[in-house]
């Protein structure tokens, strides 16, 4: 290039000149091989094409320009909508399972389906019909709610998965499907009390759903996916762990046999005696794990908006009761605890006492005369209990009532519990009748699981363990991957005075007031109560009575069992712990024995 | 590529040409001129250089004399080629796999998602059932009754026995099938 003289760019070698070169006329050929520069100025053709070129890659810039810069944020938007799905994969809230695995409450999805009439691409009566072949309702009343409102209808609710399947299957314009999640009970009202229930914003509103919603509720991530051009979903931008959440569901130490049959009972018994309400709890008093806890009336979870809203608390938790004659073993292991009597004491019941001004009689004044402390707790004689609690003072008498945690809740993990009542320190110390009332379990109250808790420390070797319905969080696997961190079990009694008082307790069951609960091979502790209820106007109302039975079983073994029946207010004439409330008892007990297999030791 | 067709032109044209190229910056009618003064040899058909030919002739004349940078810068050329075309091959194998793969896991994801559905409704319609089976057998009319104490039957475990070695002579004969006996 160099050798040459500089050659401008119009003439540049073309090729149709040399095709032409072969062909054109000597004279028309030139120096330069056939090239035949037309003209020194570019010829109009070559603007032309120029100038179209130019202008064409103009415009091409500026629709770039227009598309990347002024259109960008809205093309974005509109690709996203497109391709883009905002997926909440189906995270429900963690099943609730019962110690044997049995579901007590999971979660399902629903759809709520609304229609747009003013979208619709068919008549209105041919989308009715074909609607209400799914959802069953009628194509006319359909029709009516069509011509109503032009958009936002409601149709119909918690529809199920697969009818919403149908009706996406349907592929009529102008219906929309809202998915949601509601919470199935398929155990309905067996567990409420202890499992609770979530309200419309799937938020628990009593029981184990309420206390324990952080267990309950996974972390629900909505994840953008990008989707294909049929609607799949493409795996780009999915999150690491996306597919693999956790299958651990909440379970419980709650048995559903035993829970059955335990509200059977109570439910049959209830009727009878035409009584307010009734609870039944039975404890591991081991560690103080619940198998059952019922009350009744109680309501189905699934249809929680229908029932009295006085029904969604557990009222074996929430309400005080005075505990009466159930609290007479508690009061002797504290005398036994403090040395101020002996197994063998001896105390002379003569019918009736005065204490302070005030008389104190027994319920039934069968047997009078000399009771050793056996015998006072066999026939519950109030006499005697309010002589062997005078033997302490009422200072070390109240002290021992803290240390049991009177007037303190016990800390189980189902919500709304209460505290107990107690009389203040000073009341207590300085007026007789209240160490008096309060020996035969009279003059404060309690809940019945903080009664049972009490038991269960008699049960155990005297220590007062953390009622708990919570097991833990367990995977399909049933390994436990968290568990509920549960106070330390607290010693009060010696195992020593607490043999000792199960002894005389079991006296109660084999001949004493508590024989209805006697089950033949078993040796079983037991203790009923028959307690007058405190009138709205102060003093005890004279016909409102709570009846209670609490039972341990076996005695033989080590790992015992706690069972508690009260029943409110029955009505009858016979009306005592042992009529009403052991029978009950009884029967949770004997369904308790097959379900943990314990085995009858006793030959009678 | 300009320089090439000077090779095959002949000196004398060359020299004319020469000519030409020095009377380039005269206007466009000094040229025409001299045109017609230059008396027009008769028309030659001139080999017009095509790529094959002047790379064969290059290859026959330099087959000696190609510089060793020039070999190096054909062999990369070479070298270079081949691995474009197996990287475009790579390229398009990878890019179909993505695609196979996304697809893949749209469906499994689908499947899934089906079986996650139906672990749900069988869950819930076992618990129902559960429970209406245990509903109905609440009635007496079932005939069904509730296990107690007095109809369960306890065993104590026997205590576990030494484990002793089976002797030949104690092993029981194996008992012949039965042949049928119709037919």
């Amino acid at each position: 290039m160099a050798t040459l003289p500089p050659r401008s760019d119009p003439w540049k070698p073309k090729p149709r000149s040399v095709g032409r070169l072969e062909k054109s006329p000597p004279r028309q050929r030139d120096t330069f091989g056939g090239r035949k520069p037309k003209s020194w100025f570019p010829d109009r053709r070559l603007v032309l094409v120029w100038a179209i070129l130019i202008a064409g890659g103009l415009g091409l810039a500026l629709n770039l320009y227009n598309l990347q810069i002024v259109k960008a944020p809205m093309l974005l938007q509109k690709a996203r909508q497109q391709q883009m799905v905002s997926l909440r994969p189906f995270v429900p809230r963690r099943s609730i399972v019962d110690r044997n695995g049995n579901v007590l409450a999971t979660d399902q999805p629903t759809y709520t389906l609304y229609a747009h009439p003013k979208l619709f691409k068919k008549s209105k009566d041919e989308v009715a019909e074909q609607l209400c072949a799914m959802i069953n309702c009628s194509p006319a009343d359909l029709l009516k709610q069509f011509n109503q409102k032009n958009s936002g209808i409601r149709v119909a609710v918690a529809l199920k998965e697969d009818v919403g399947d149908r009706i996406t299957k349907l592929r009529l314009d102008g219906l929309e499907l809202s998915k949601q999640y509601s919470r199935l009970y398929p155990q309905q009202e067996l567990a409420a009390d202890v499992v609770g229930y979530v309200d419309i914003n799937h938020r628990g509103q009593a029981g184990v759903e309420y206390s324990q919603e952080k267990l309950l509720e996974r972390d629900v991530r909505s994840v953008r996916l990008s989707r294909s051009g049929n609607g799949a979903v493409m795996p780009d931008y999915v999150p690491e762990g996306f597919l693999h959440f956790d299958d651990t569901h909440l379970q419980l130490t709650i048995d559903s046999r035993l829970q059955r049959s335990a509200r059977l009972a109570l439910k049959e018994q209830i009727k009878e005696f035409k009584a307010k309400r009734g609870a039944v709890i039975v404890m591991d008093a081991a560690d103080g794990s619940l198998l059952a806890l019922v009350t009744e009336p109680t309501y189905n979870p699934n249809e929680y908006s229908q029932y009295n809203i006085g029904l969604f608390k557990n009222w074996a938790l929430t309400d005080l009761y005075e505990p009466g004659s159930t609290f007479k073993p508690l009061n002797v292991a504290i005398a036994l605890e403090s040395g101020v009597i002996q197994p063998d004491s001896v105390f002379k019941d003569s019918g009736h006492i005065s204490v302070g001004g005030w008389p104190i009689k027994n319920a039934e004044n069968d047997h009078l005369g000399m009771l050793s402390v056996a015998q006072i707790i066999q026939y519950s004689s109030n006499i005697g209990m309010v002589q062997i609690m005078q033997r302490l003072k009422p200072e070390v008498y109240y002290g021992w009532l803290e240390r049991l945690g009177l007037g303190q809740i016990v800390g189980i993990d189902l919500p709304f519990e209460s505290a107990g009542h107690m009389k203040s320190q000073e009341q207590f110390t300085s007026v007789p009748i209240e160490a008096a009332t309060t020996a035969f379990g009279q003059g404060f109250s309690l809940t019945p699981i903080q009664l049972i808790t009490l038991h269960a420390a008699l049960a155990n070797g005297g220590k007062l363990v953390t009622p708990h319905v919570v097991r833990g969080l367990v995977d399909s696997q049933g390994k436990i991957h968290s568990q509920p961190h549960l106070a330390a079990p607290r010693p009060v009694f010696s195992p020593e005075t607490t043999q000792k008082v199960l002894e005389m307790m079991e006296t109660v069951v084999q001949k004493g007031t508590g024989e209805t609960a006697k089950i033949p091979g078993y040796r079983i502790a037991g203790k009923t109560g028959t307690a007058q209820k405190a009138s709205a106007q102060g003093g005890y109302n004279s016909t409102a009575l709570i009846t209670s039975f609490v039972g341990i079983l076996p005695l033989d073994g080590t790992h015992r069992y706690v069972v508690l029946a009260i029943v409110d207010e029955p009505q009858g004439s016979e009306i005592f712990g042992s009529t009403v409330a052991a029978p009950v008892a009884k029967s949770v007990m004997e369904a308790l024995i097959t379900l943990e297999r314990i085995p009858p030791n006793q030959k009678d | 590529m300009s320089v090439a067709p000077q090779n095959f032109v002949s000196t004398r044209k060359r020299r004319s040409r020469k000519a030409a190229v020095s009377q380039l910056p005269t206007t466009l009618k000094a040229r025409k001129a001299s045109l017609k003064r230059e008396p027009v040899p008769p028309p030659k058909v001139i080999p017009v250089p095509t790529r094959a030919n002047n790379l064969r002739e290059m290859s026959l004349r330099d087959k000696q004399a190609a510089p060793p940078w020039l070999r190096t810068l054909v062999r990369a050329q070479r070298s270079s080629s081949v691995i474009t075309f197996l990287l475009f091959a790579l390229t398009l194998t990878v890019y179909a796999w993505t695609v196979y793969n996304q697809q893949r896991w749209a469906q499994d994801y689908h499947k899934l998602e089906n079986l996650q559905r139906q672990e749900r409704q069988m869950t819930a319609a076992n618990e129902v059932l559960k429970n209406q089976l245990a509903q109905q057998a609440e009635n007496p009319s079932t005939g069904l009754v509730a296990p107690s104490p007095e109809n369960t039957i306890f065993m104590s475990p026997a205590p576990q026995r030494p484990l002793t070695t089976a002797s030949p002579q104690h092993a029981v004969p194996q008992p012949s099938p039965k042949a049928p006996l119709g037919y």
